[in-house]
């Protein structure tokens, strides 16, 4: 049993900015953030039966966005690799309190996330980019807290060998 | 990464933008929702349309299958295959083969090789049991290719892909991708038709597919040498249809450390030979059984099964990693929660999430499943 329309409307309004900003960050792709959005509340519709505890229904919405979202980019890649989409434009990723060197760096951490597995981009955004807490990110992509970590770390390194230089 | 990369990173990251929701885009967005809702509701009833219309075509002809070729012996005089309603297939390596179909249902095919040799494409279906007997030999189809030779003496088993489990002489051995194993006969003759072979004799003898040439023209009786593995037969508990978990143990060799058997599963994992991964795992969870890593065995076993389709395994292998306590079992409660979903007991997952709530009331999954009961 879900939840009501009403209900559903309700959700909606209050948490959509929040699923929002979390689908931005690991898709780094306004185009996609909407479609993101939708996908995640439908779902909160089928898996939400109430909402009572706002810190429980967060907590879900944060857990299925991130599936959503990493859906998504794993569609996006292989769609990107028979040129049935275009390259990302990331330089509107920084907000307008971004120098143009911030806006540069934002844009390049995201194209050299876009060459790393979904599950691997989306810890290393999650700990980095949402500040959640390394438990937080391994509850979040639903792995242990040591895969989180080498996730991370794994990113890490490969940003820091690409950029770093 | 040097400090000053990872505080220019941090600052640059401060400013990725909050994406801002006013009223027309939430307007925008719950119009989305309801449309995306009709959409999918339309295509799913689309789908419930075809899914029906295929399974009425299916049991019609499964009907008709029946009709036609009840119990009457199948012999091929020349190779051509025998295509069974289920979609899977007999192919005849001999002259000579004669194959007899003994029962075809949904949950149940029973084929019973006469004589010559046969190769057997298995269509994948966990609700369907596959079942070949060869003399004193039943060989029981886990999702697989494989071939069955009847000679004279022995009949012998070779594995192309994914896995059989062979009982001969009251004992059950796995067959893996590459194995063949050759059992010999005490007696000659029609063996038996009944789902359970019971009979006594001498050992089986497990060789590589290099050491037995299986035959695949009309020369019926191959040449055996060099077992690859040891001859003993563990038993195995839980085929399909079996209400025991398939976690009792394995015919892989004892020989193996954890390690290796650890590295094997993973490797077979990574390729998505899961059928495969499966002995090692179960190796793993039965050899020291109450040991941490016969644990993390069932845990992995558990999600196995659940990406593979076999809730209800899954939730069997969960339950066990359950019991055993120690910091693994709150999670393999809550996969157990969720395979039980997944495999349509509600009820029993809505026993199983109290049990949950009442067991770890701070649990990490605690919102989430507070959230999804009633």
């Amino acid at each position: 049993m879900g939840l009501e329309n009403k209900d559903l409307e309700h959700l909606f309004q209050q948490y959509a900015s929040y699923v929002g900003a979390i689908a931005l960050r690991l898709c780094g792709r306004t185009s996609e953030v909407d479609d993101i959005v939708q996908d995640v509340f439908i779902a909160a519709q089928r898996g939400l039966r109430e909402i009572e505890d706002p810190r429980g229904v967060r907590r879900w919405l944060a857990r299925v966005t991130v599936r959503t979202a990493q859906r998504r980019m794993r569609t996006l890649k292989l769609k990107g690799m028979i040129g049935l989409v275009d390259e990302p434009d990331y330089n509107t990723l920084a907000g307008a309190s971004a120098s143009p060197e911030q806006m540069a760096l934002i844009s390049s951490v995201y194209r050299e996330l876009d060459q790393l597995p979904a599950q691997q981009r989306t810890a290393w955004i999650l700990r980095f980019v949402e500040g959640f807490r390394l438990e937080e990110v391994a509850e979040l992509c639903g792995c242990s807290l040591a895969t989180a970590k080498r996730r991370i770390a794994s990113t890490q390194t490969h940003l820091r060998d690409t950029l770093d230089g | 990464m040097n400090t000053d990369f990872h505080s220019e990173l941090s600052a640059a990251l401060e400013h990725v933008k909050d994406s801002p929701w006013d009223s027309p885009r939430i307007a925008k967005g719950l119009s989305g929702i309801k449309r995306k809702k009709r959409n999918r509701a339309l295509a799913s009833s689309g789908i419930t349309l075809a899914a029906a219309a295929l399974i009425f075509g299916l049991s019609t002809k499964m009907a008709q299958h029946l009709e036609l070729q009840p119990v009457a012996t199948q012999t091929s005089p020349s190779p051509s295959p025998v295509n069974l309603a289920d979609g899977s297939q007999i192919i005849p390596l001999a002259e000579t083969t004669r194959v007899q179909l003994r029962h075809a249902s949904e949950e149940l095919i029973v084929v019973e090789l006469e004589a010559g040799s046969a190769h057997f494409e298995v269509s994948p279906n966990h609700q369907r049991r596959f079942v070949v007997h060869s003399a004193e030999v039943k060989v029981e189809v886990l999702g697989t290719a494989f071939q069955v030779t009847r000679s004279a003496d022995h009949s012998s088993v070779d594995v192309e892909r994914g896995l059989v489990r062979v009982t001969h002489q009251g004992k059950e051995t796995l067959l893996r991708a590459g194995d063949a194993a050759a059992f010999p006969d005490e007696s000659i003759g029609v063996g038996s038709t009944d789902d359970s072979v019971d009979t006594n004799a001498a050992d089986s003898r497990h060789l590589s597919r290099q050491n037995l040439r299986t035959p695949r023209s009309s020369t019926p009786n191959p040449s055996i040498e060099s077992p690859r593995r040891p001859s003993s037969s563990p038993q195995i508990a839980g085929g399909p249809g079996s209400d025991e978990a398939p976690f009792a143990s394995t015919a892989l060799p004892s020989n193996r450390t954890a390690a290796e058997l650890w590295a094997a599963a993973d490797q077979a994992r990574e390729e998505r030979r899961y059928g495969d991964a499966i002995p090692y795992l179960v190796e793993l969870s039965t050899r020291v059984p109450d040991s941490q890593g016969a644990q993390n065995a069932l845990f992995t076993l558990g999600r196995l099964y659940l990406d593979t389709g076999d809730a209800s395994r899954a939730a069997s292998a969960f339950a066990k990693a359950q019991r055993m306590g120690g910091q693994l079992a709150e999670h393999a409660l809550y996969r157990e929660i969720q395979a039980l979903i997944a495999g349509g007991d509600l009820s029993q997952a809505e026993r199983r999430t109290a049990k949950y709530l009442q067991r770890y009331p701070e649990g990490r999954y605690r919102e989430e499943l507070q959230a999804r009961s009633p």
